[in-house]
């Protein structure tokens, strides 16, 4: 066979494998996950933005991630908790929807697995990927506290606040829900983009790379060299409104510390993961990174004093054990395991009482100050000023 | 090393394969196979490359006594010895804390109170495999079927050979003997395309068939308690295609690169689920270990030469001893030992059961391994029970998740399996015609993209 003949014809085997290897992606696509043979569904497609805000774009799925009717992860759930039921929401961002574990290992779920075993309780994991706390405020308030939970436990990633703006609330969108992405986008990439692991030395180069390419340009006072106090405060006044807001509906609100895989010693791939997870707040050093997450750790501490919150220091127990964490932040299978347990030992603590007082305040109506103040004392009414927050905040 | 990972396809097999053809003489080629055995068992724990290494010297010893001597009291010491050693190592592995933990739980029946050690021993993989290898060529040697090596380095590559080393099929010495002869002859393309044709069919049973399968059976039994009696059928139904679809893809897989390296590989499946009965199964499933189980321990218990009974015992106590090769869990055991009443139960019930209509007797056939599976594939008596009870009455449960497509996936993997042709009637006078090359293209761009989506997944008799 002549050399341009064998090269057509291997070419057109090239073709041939593509396409079969792009067919196959769909159909495995659609087997396992239930993604529709012709749709190019991405991670984003799990949110929406619709009248309510931002939340989980229902019955949204994308590889092993699927959000059930009301746009949460897990089972199907009804509006009203099951009577005698202890209903408990676990609020937060990916590390609390699950990024890294295998479906059904997410904490919330192997939490809901260790409550079981001590009583009917029901947990709701209504955490969106990429939500900082203010869309968490608004997510409480515009959907989830319909769902009239009894315990609202609240895992607020602290690194949004590093962020070059930080974050503030949006207006709902109005006009009806944003669409998933349409345009095609090759399964067959998508699996090779996700399967190609390159080695250090190149991934720190690309790192590095597009480190450098978001600071070019900015000021050297862009920078965050130690941490910003504004930012902090500010962290902790929307966990405060929060807290306030969770009370104001008749929950009792679980105050969890922010873990993060890095303590007192590094290793070179900690030292590597540490400066990737900088791609995504460059304003901020990699010692800033740090001290960041170890402030607000405090400051959720200090939170939880003030307010008379119960509080779950998963970063005291977690932080520094790198066998927990699947990167810098989200946990792996085991990680998931021990903060679902910590967090169980603090929810079975919280005496049914006063749950179901919250929850039948709410039900009957009672005011959100005297809830307050049968909850958390005098000093929490001083502090309890959500709506006023959010009106300040909200760009409408 | 895995076939279906990519560090195999990518890196071993091309380095493998170049610098196999590269060399030119017989014994660079065994030393090289050789080498690439040890790499290819070393990737995954290099301290058992000790535990093969010490099998094979002692096998190649004993065959070289075979050669010198030929005073049978010498010989028999020459049989006794080395395959002492390979089952000690072997029952040590495999089987001491099985024996300790039933030893426990006797004594613990009698009201002793006897805590028994758990022992945290490694299973090597592939151990069942290898030391079959290594006692068949002793046997054989023995009785004179096979002249044994002198060569040292050909014997260690027919026992490293990395395409049948962990999974099989279990290829005797005399089965690859002639091609390893000529190893320095071998023709490159004579085979290649066969070979890779084998590999890429292999590749598609395993990747897409079986592991799909895997996907929806495995998330189903995980929780099977709350089956349903059609979501427990549809479970175990999943898993004998599953089992099916994994052992031969591998089977076809090493076959395949057998071809590619110029060995013949003997056929380890035969369409079983068309087996009107339980011999037919037995002759159609994992031929290689069924036909050893026959030359090495059917045959000389007596086989079928003293009577009726001694036949029938003999037949238990082979399959039972079968069972207990695939696993150290009483539920293998039990298994073999079903396998081996219904075969005794064939041989006395034959001629009744071959008047019965053709599919009848393929159905039936069928069901009867798919009840020996539940036992396969319990973890405990107690699971099998469950299964067994949720199967053979009416009860609730959850639904299965994914019904429809797993309905789907589960109808053509059982109309390829019980209907279909298989990997050699596939190859039966195969030639590399245009549509077929375009179909194998097809074929690998299928399995390549199903493993760029998932992490690749253990074959299932990698644990035997």
């Amino acid at each position: 066979m002549p050399l341009l003949h064998r090269c057509m014809w291997l070419a057109l085997l090239g073709v041939v494998g593509v396409i079969s290897a792009e067919i196959m992606a769909r159909i495995d696509d659609a087997v396992r996950s239930g993604t529709p043979l012709l749709a190019s569904p991405s991670y984003t497609d799990l949110t929406m933005q619709d009248s309510l805000g931002t939340r989980g774009r229902p019955f949204a799925r994308f590889e092993k991630w699927k959000l059930n009717g009301a746009g949460f992860r897990g089972q199907e759930v009804a509006l009203a908790p099951e009577p005698e039921c202890v209903r408990v929401v676990v609020m937060g961002a990916s590390e609390t929807f699950g990024y890294a574990e295998s479906p059904g290992k997410e904490y919330p779920a192997q939490l809901a697995d260790s409550l079981k075993r001590t009583g009917c309780y029901e947990v709701i994991n209504t955490a969106i990927t990429g939500l900082p706390t203010t869309g968490q405020i608004q997510l409480w308030e515009n959907w989830v506290s319909r769902f009239e939970p009894s315990v609202v436990v609240i895992y607020a990633s602290p690194a949004f606040y590093l962020s070059n703006e930080p974050p503030e609330f949006h207006a709902p969108k109005r006009g009806g829900a944003t669409t998933p992405s349409a345009s095609f986008a090759p399964r067959l990439v998508t699996r090779l983009k996700d399967r190609i692991d390159y080695p250090d030395f190149i991934q720190r180069r690309r790192v590095m790379r597009k480190i450098a390419s978001a600071i070019r340009g900015k000021p050297v006072t862009w920078v965050y060299r130690e941490v910003p106090d504004d930012r902090i405060a500010l962290f902790r006044l929307h966990l405060d409104s929060l807290v306030t807001s969770v009370r104001a509906k008749g929950a009792v609100p679980v105050l969890v510390t922010h873990a993060m895989r890095f303590g007192a010693s590094m290793n070179q791939e900690d030292q590597d993961l540490l400066r990737a997870w900088r791609q995504f707040s460059p304003r901020a050093t990699e010692a800033v990174l740090m001290d960041f997450e170890r402030r607000a750790a405090g400051t959720v501490r200090d939170e939880a004093r003030d307010r008379n919150v119960p509080l779950v220091d998963v970063a005291g127990v977690m932080t520094g054990h790198t066998r927990w964490f699947a990167d810098p932040i989200h946990f792996n299978d085991t990680g998931a395991g021990v903060i679902a347990g910590t967090i169980a030992r603090t929810v079975e603590r919280i005496p049914a009482s006063a749950s179901s007082v919250a929850s039948r305040a709410q039900r009957s109506g009672v005011s959100h100050a005297s809830l307050v103040n049968s909850n958390a004392g005098p000093r929490s009414i001083v502090r309890a000023r959500p709506v006023k927050l959010a009106n300040r905040s909200d760009p409408r | 090393m895995l076939f279906n990972s990519f560090a195999f396809l990518l890196a071993f097999l091309p380095i493998t394969y170049v610098i196999f053809w590269t060399l030119q003489s017989a014994k660079s080629r065994y030393v090289w196979l050789t080498i690439t055995g040890y790499v290819f068992y070393g990737y995954w724990d290099p301290r058992f490359c000790l535990l093969m290494a010490f099998s094979t010297a002692v096998s190649y010893t004993a065959g070289l006594g075979f050669l010198r001597w030929s005073d049978p009291r010498r010989r028999r010491l020459l049989l006794i010895i080395p395959i002492t050693a390979d089952l000690a190592i072997l029952g040590f592995f495999k089987y001491a804390n099985f024996l300790m933990d039933s030893f426990g739980k006797v004594l613990n029946w009698g009201g002793a109170g006897v805590s028994i050690p758990h022992w945290n021993i490694v299973l090597p993989i592939g151990i069942s495999f290898y030391t079959f290898h290594t006692i068949t060529y002793i046997v054989d040697s023995y009785r004179g079927s096979i002249k044994p090596t002198r060569n040292i380095f050909e014997f260690s590559a027919y026992v490293s050979l990395f395409s049948q080393l962990v999974a099989g099929p279990i290829v005797r010495f005399r089965q690859i003997e002639e091609d390893f002869e000529r190893l320095g002859q071998a023709d490159r393309t004579r085979w290649l395309g066969l070979g890779v044709s084998f590999f890429v069919l292999g590749l598609l049973e395993k990747v897409v068939v079986a592991d799909t399968l895997a996907f929806f059976v495995d998330r189903e039994l995980a929780h099977y308690q709350l089956l349903s009696t059609s979501g427990a059928w549809l479970s175990m139904l999943g898993y004998s295609f599953q089992l099916y679809f994994d052992f031969a893809g591998y089977s076809d897989m090493a076959i395949g690169l057998g071809y590619m390296f110029g060995i013949r590989i003997p056929i380890n499946f035969n369409s079983p689920y068309k087996a009107l009965d339980p011999s037919d199964f037995w002759r159609r499933w994992h031929i290689s270990l069924s036909s050893c189980l026959r030359d090495y321990l059917y045959i000389p218990l007596g086989g079928n030469r003293h009577g009726e009974w001694k036949a029938y015992r003999n037949l238990i106590l082979t399959m039972l001893i079968g069972g207990l090769w695939h696993g150290a869990n009483w539920t293998f055991v039990i298994w073999g030992a079903y396998h081996g009443f219904l075969l005794a139960a064939h041989r006395k019930f034959g001629p009744v059961w071959d008047r019965l209509p053709r599919v009848f007797r393929q159905v039936s056939m069928f069901l009867l391994a798919l009840f020996g599976w539940v036992l396969f594939r319990s973890t405990d008596f107690g699971m099998a029970a469950h299964l067994f009870a949720t199967m053979l009455t009416p009860t609730r449960g959850v639904a299965v998740e994914g019904l429809v497509p797993y309905t789907i996936v589960l109808f053509l993997a059982g109309a390829w399996a019980m209907a279909g042709p298989n990997a050699q009637e596939m190859h039966t006078d195969w030639t590399p015609t245009r549509i077929r090359v375009v179909g194998l293209a097809a074929a690998a761009g299928a399995a390549l993209a199903v493993m760029l989506g998932s992490s690749a997944s253990p074959f299932l008799y990698f644990q035997f």
